[in-house]
Parts: structure tokens; sequence; C-alpha cells
């Protein structure tokens, strides 16, 4: 695993390298930045898995740096003294937020929600990339996420599309409620989701617009069971 | 309520009717008190007219007694000269004010104003003669013209003549000595505040000049007291207005206040000069001085400074009081005017200090909730827990080092200003806890200062705080610097420390900084500069360099 470390306060820093080794595992690759500029190179270079996050670098309002990790496809955990911004930084989909002093044991939470072992806040909306820009996207607008490789396709109610950073694991482990799997490259939102067609041996989830993802055949009972069919 | 009533009352009262002329003759013979006497060859003249002459004059005027209003009360005379007199009524004597002669040496001079009770039996309904015989020789520098007044009437009237407008001065007399009482005790005890001190001064200056208008209807004077009396008007007026815009510019200051006020002061001492007769002098004056005092205000509440509204409104009702009624203003107006001013001055004074306490308070939160602030105490807990888990022993130098800095910070708050020893403490104990926290050696080279001398609490402290926050400070070791150099009686502090120097510098710095610029203008009002900025390139990279310039106390 590979793990980064944006913090200012050296000794913090120190500390938070120490306990992801003990958490981890003592091969674990750790990179630290103490700066914003060397926090920039870190993420858009995009060679971890994990990043924390302290909000609050050189006196400067880390939201910014949040949005560009938020679209990036490693997992970000915020670690901050500003307890008050939690319920913000939850909105960027982040794994967890530790607020500063933190014991061992609520550091191994949060590690334990990014790598999904353990069930996390829900975001309402996902950030993805554009070029050099970031958007958000509410997620209500989304009729369903279909994973490729590794990245997804976010499908949206007004017919556009947008590509995520994030596997489709990760984004389900982040997505609402009304989320779910119904497929095995397929996330759809069934609160958008209108009917189930079977034929010709497949069976379709409709939308309300008409547009249709098939359901994979073990997810096919947990499906109707939720739609009330 | 009761100024308003006392101000409109004084504006409503009736002016002197116009006098009716006299008939006049230089030199001397009894037989001129005689209503039997025919006087038609002396020529008519107007009571200004009366020329200055070098001998006594005999002055008669015949008159027209009607049936009296009230049978009760009697009639009476009331004469005000720059002379000595003797009043005759239908060929007797009732009264007489000095003694008048022909020359110098026989001559005593008079009260200024005299009335005299006509009696019952002589002021029958029908025609009278009254006679003056009048001597001057004690004016001193002679006036174009004597002020002669002579007026029959209602004696009971006649007698109140001048002191009505007198008590009603008093009146507004207790309460401009009164403020004057409470802007030196503001002075001395509270605030040591330059404007108090010309508040102060600015009431005794009007009391006195209020003195000097009531003195001849309240006390009277013999006339060749008159001149230097109204000298002392004109001199106290001019005191009283140049006063006035003195204390408008230390109110409200400005850089180019001192020059206005100096030069206010010489075209208010030329004013005096340009008109002839007297009362003008002191009212041009007025006019200038005040129209200048509202001017200012105009512009303190135009730019929106504490207080400046209600100066407006106090500087500016009593101009308007003075150009409404100018003729009203020195004898009647002037105290009322005055009054209203200094209301709305210990108003806008009263609001002032509100204000000000409101500002310490928050000053002194500021300080304390910087070090309750989630930043640093979060950080500074984690450092802790941190060393308590992996070097006890620094841990403990590190909540000692904090102690020590929370001690000193929390016995300083409250004050306006500490010496710069207690400062450079707690500056220390600032940078042995930040070195712990970070791991980074924070170290301040102090040069020149003078431990002595005071600063606003926490100043130099909140300098290394923004050094340390936004600084690069990401080597081993951090080195700043602070010097002083006396300069005069003012010293500058130079803070120097390396910044990280990717912009923005100075709007993230604002909240230390308007904390400082708070503190210094708590201290010192406006006597003081602070500058900021990014210096080019020094050893150590950017140099983010504060300039502040303060008096040396």
């Amino acid at each position: 695993m590979r793990v980064a470390i944006v913090e200012d306060e050296s000794v913090v820093a120190r500390r938070l390298a120490r306990m992801v080794r003990d958490i981890v595992g003592a091969d674990t690759a750790i990179e630290h930045a103490p700066s914003l500029p060397q926090a920039v190179d870190l993420i858009q270079a995009r060679a971890i898995d994990l990043l924390f996050l302290d909000l609050n670098l050189n006196g400067r309002d880390g939201f910014d740096l949040l949005e560009q990790a938020a679209a990036a496809r490693f997992e970000t955990v915020i670690v901050s003294a500003h307890h008050d911004q939690a319920l913000r930084a939850f909105e960027y989909g982040v794994a967890d937020f530790v607020p500063k002093p933190w014991s061992e044991e609520r550091l191994r939470m949060a590690i334990d929600r990014a790598r999904g072992r353990e069930p996390r806040t829900r975001t309402s909306r996902l950030i993805v990339r554009k070029g050099r820009q970031t958007q958000a996207i509410d997620v209500e607008q989304l009729l369903f996420v279909q994973g490729a490789d590794d990245y997804s396709e976010l499908h949206l109610a007004d017919g556009s599309t947008h590509l995520h950073e994030k596997t489709l694991a990760s984004l389900e482990a982040q997505l609402p409620a009304a989320f779910a799997r119904v497929h095995r490259s397929f996330i759809a939102n069934l609160s958008r989701a209108r009917a189930v067609r079977s034929g010709g041996g497949r069976t379709l989830l409709v939308f309300d617009g008409g547009t249709v993802v098939p359901i994979g055949r073990i997810y096919r009972a947990e499906v109707r069971e939720r739609l009330g069919m | 309520m009761l100024l308003a009533w006392l101000l409109v009352t004084s504006l409503s009262a009736t002016a002197m009717p116009p006098q009716e002329p006299v008939r006049m003759h230089a030199g001397h013979d009894p037989a001129w008190a005689s209503p039997a006497f025919d006087d038609s060859s002396w020529p008519l003249l107007s009571l200004w007219e009366v020329p200055y002459t070098n001998d006594s004059v005999w002055l008669r005027r015949t008159i027209e007694l009607g049936p009296r209003d009230n049978p009760v009360h009697p009639v009476g005379v009331f004469f005000g000269a720059m002379a000595s007199h003797e009043l005759w009524w239908d060929g007797e004597l009732i009264g007489r004010g000095g003694v008048v002669g022909r020359t110098k040496a026989e001559e005593v001079p008079g009260p200024i104003e005299s009335h005299y009770q006509v009696p019952d039996r002589l002021a029958a309904p029908g025609r009278h003669t009254i006679a003056v015989r009048a001597s001057a020789f004690h004016r001193g520098f002679s006036p174009a013209n004597g002020y002669w007044t002579l007026m029959t009437g209602d004696y009971d009237r006649i007698a109140t003549i001048g002191t009505r407008y007198a008590y009603q001065a008093l009146v507004a007399w207790s309460a401009i000595l009164l403020t004057a009482v409470f802007a030196f005790a503001m002075f001395w005890i509270a605030r040591r505040d330059r404007s108090f001190l010309l508040l102060g001064a600015l009431c005794l200056s009007a009391a006195a000049l209020l003195v000097a208008e009531a003195w001849r209807p309240l006390f009277g004077y013999t006339y060749d007291w008159h001149i230097v009396r109204l000298r002392a008007v004109v001199a106290l007026s001019w005191l009283t207005s140049v006063l006035l815009v003195a204390l408008m510019a230390a109110r409200f200051p400005h850089r180019r206040g001192p020059f206005l006020v100096g030069a206010a002061a010489v075209v208010a001492a030329v004013i005096p000069f340009i008109p002839r007769s007297w009362d003008p002098k002191s009212l041009y004056l007025f006019m200038f001085c005040f129209g200048l005092a509202t001017a200012w205000t105009a512009w303190a509440a135009f730019r929106r400074m504490h207080g400046g509204a209600l100066a407006l409104i106090g500087v500016g009702g009593a101009t308007a009081v003075l150009f409404a009624s100018p003729w009203r203003w020195a004898d009647q107006t002037l105290f009322f005017a005055l009054d209203f001013l200094f209301v709305c001055l210990l108003c806008s004074h009263a609001l002032e200090v509100r204000r000000e306490r409101a500002e310490k308070a928050r000053l002194e939160l500021e300080v304390v909730k910087r070090h309750m602030q989630p930043h640093f105490l979060m950080n500074t807990l984690t450092a802790l827990s941190e060393w308590i888990e992996e070097e006890p022993r620094t841990a403990v130098r590190m909540i000692e080092s904090l102690a020590d800095e929370l001690r000193i910070l929390s016995g300083m708050t409250a004050r306006t200003l500490v010496t710069a020893e207690d400062e450079l403490r707690l500056c220390r104990s600032h940078l042995a806890t930040m070195s712990l926290r970070r791991d980074v050696r924070y170290e301040l080279e102090v040069e020149g200062v003078d431990q002595r001398r005071l600063v606003p609490p926490a100043m130099f402290h909140t300098l290394i705080e923004n050094a340390i926050t936004h600084g690069a400070g990401s080597g081993p070791s951090v080195r700043m610097r602070l010097a002083a150099r006396e300069e005069g009686d003012r010293t500058r502090y130079i803070f120097e420390a390396p910044a990280s120097g990717d912009g923005d510098e100075g709007e993230e710095r604002g909240g230390g900084t308007r904390y400082i610029q708070a503190r210094l203008r708590e201290a010192w009002g406006e006597r003081w500069s602070f500058r900021q900025g990014l210096e080019g390139l020094g050893t150590q990279g950017t140099i983010w360099r504060t300039e502040i310039v303060v008096p040396s106390v």
C-alpha cells in the first residue's frame, strides 16, 4: 500500500506515519508533503492508494486541494484540527474525517473505512476531473454508473456521461443507499428506476427516460424485492 | 427640553424699540434743566450721532406720557452711556451717576447703566421734559460714539431690561462650568486624551466670555471700564471660537490639522480689526470659526469617523443658530447654542468610551481565542500526544513551555501596554512551544530593544505567530530578527522573518495585522505607523518585513 501524508506540522506528520506503519504494515511506502506546492505535485502524480490530508496548510484553506484529491482514484482521509469542517469534507466523498488529536484505534477505523472494510459516511456529490478543472455532480442526477477497467462512467439523467477515476467498488462504498449493484459492471440509482423488463433470456432495469441497464442473474431477486415487484 | 425652551424664549425676546431723537448743546447753564427753556434752536440729533465734545453736554427730549396701563406701577427712566450724568425730569433732579464736570479733573466717572423711578407726583399724563447733563472725559481711547440710551416706561420693565438676558445666560453658565469640570476630570483621571483638555479649555473660555458679556447687567461698572470689557469680550470670543476649531481638529485628526488650526487662529485674530463697531468684531470671527468647525465635522461625518455625526449635529446646530439670528448671538443665543454643542460632544465622547470598552474586551478575547482556537490547540495536543508516547521528557518540556506561555499571556491581555521585557518573555516561551510542536528550531535574534519600553500586549508575539504559520519554516531551523531603533521621541521596531513567498501573503496575515493595529490604536490613537511587506531576497530567501513606529514610552 502506498500512503501519502500532507501535513505542515512535522511532529504531527511523524505521528501519523508511525501509526500507519503500525496498522498497515512496516513495508508501507509513505511520502510526506509539508507544503502546498509539494502536496499538489503528490496528488497530481496519483501514484498512491491512500492520502492523509490536513485541510489547513500554512494558514490556508485546503478545499481546493481536497477537490483535486476527491476526483482521483485513491481514497482520502482528512486529518484536521477543525472538526467543524467535517460535514463539508464528507460532501467531497472522503473516506473519513479524523479530528486532531487522535488515538491509534480512531486511525485504524479510518484506514478500514478507506479500504472498504467498514461502512462509511455516504456522499451527496461526486467530484470528477475535466482537464485541469474539477466538477461536482449531484448524486441525485445519476441514473447509473458503469465500471470500466480501472475507472467508471457516470451516466446522468440529462443523457451526459462523465468519467470518474475511482473504481466501481470504491464508488459503491460511498454512494448513498438508493444506489445498488445490479450487475457486475453496473450500479443503478433505484430511486430513478421505473420497471424491470424480461425477455430473450435477459432482464433489464428501465429508468424514467427509457434508458435500460442489464440486471445480472445473481442480483435479480434483490432488485425486484427492493423495487417492490 | 429646558435648553430648547430657553433657546426659544431668548430668541423670541423683543429687541429694544428705536429711540426718539434729542436736542443737544455743549457747555453748561443750570437753566437748561427747566421744562420752560426753549431748546428749539438746539440741533436735533439721533442718540448715535451725539459727538464727543471737550465740555459737558446737555441733551433734552420732550415726551408724551399716556394714561398708565397699571396705575400702581411707577414710571421709570433708563439711561445708559459712556458718560457721567445728571437726570432732570420737568426741571427736578431725579438721579445722578458719578459727578459731571466741565474738565477731566472735575468729572468722576458714573455707572455705565442707570435706571431711575420718576416720582408719582411728576408722572401725570401729558407732556414732560427730560434733560440730561453729561460729561465723558474718561472714555480712554475714543470710540466713534459713546453708546447712548435713554428710555422711559414702566419702571419694573426698565429695571430688568438687561438682567433678563443675564439670568438666562447664567443658567447656561452653570452647565458650561459643569462640562468644564467633567472634561478636566476625564482628562486627568481616565484618558489623558487631548480632546478632553481642549473641551475643558473651551468651556472655561466660554464661561469667561459669558461673565464678560453679563457683567454689565449683573454687576455694572463705571463707564471708563466699558472699552476694557469690550476688548475682553473680543479676546474671549477669539479664544472660544479658535478652541472650538482646535477641539474638532483633535477629535477628528487630519494630517493638515495643526496647520489649519494655526491658520484659523491667525485669520480669526485679524477679523476684529475690520469692522469699526464692537458687536460685529466678535460676531464675524464667530461666524468664521463656527463655519470652519461645521465644515470639519461634516468631513468627519462624511468619512464615517466615530462620533462625527453627533459632533456635526452639535456644531452644525450651534452654527445654524448663529447664522439664523446673528444679532442676538452675543448676549442671548450663544450660550444655549454652546450648551447644546457640549451635550452633543459629551454624548459623542460617551459613545466613544463605550466603543473603546467593547473594543478592549474584543482585543482581550482575541488573544485568548487564538490560543483556544483549534489550529493552535489541537495541533499542539497532537504533537504532545506524540511526545508522550515517544519521548516523555520532551513532552514534559513542551507542557512547561506551554504553561509558561499561557501564564504570561493571561497576565497581560487585560492591559493596554506591557514592558518589552514581558513581551519578549512571552515570545520566547511561544518559540519554545512551537519548536517542540513542529520539531523545528525557531530562534529570535533581538537587537537594540530597550527592555523598559512599553508596547501593546502580544504585538511581537502576533508577528511571530504569523511568521510561523505562514512562513517557509521547513528547514531544521528558522531565524527571525527583531531590531529596535530610537528616533527622537519615537521607537522604530523592525521584525524580519523568512516567508514562503508564494503570493497573497498580506491578505492571509490579515487577522493578526488587524489585531496589532487595533492594539496600537487603543494605546496611542493615531500616533503610530505600521508597514509590512515582502522584501527581496535575503540570505534565507524571501523575507517578510514589518516596521512599526511608536512613541517611546
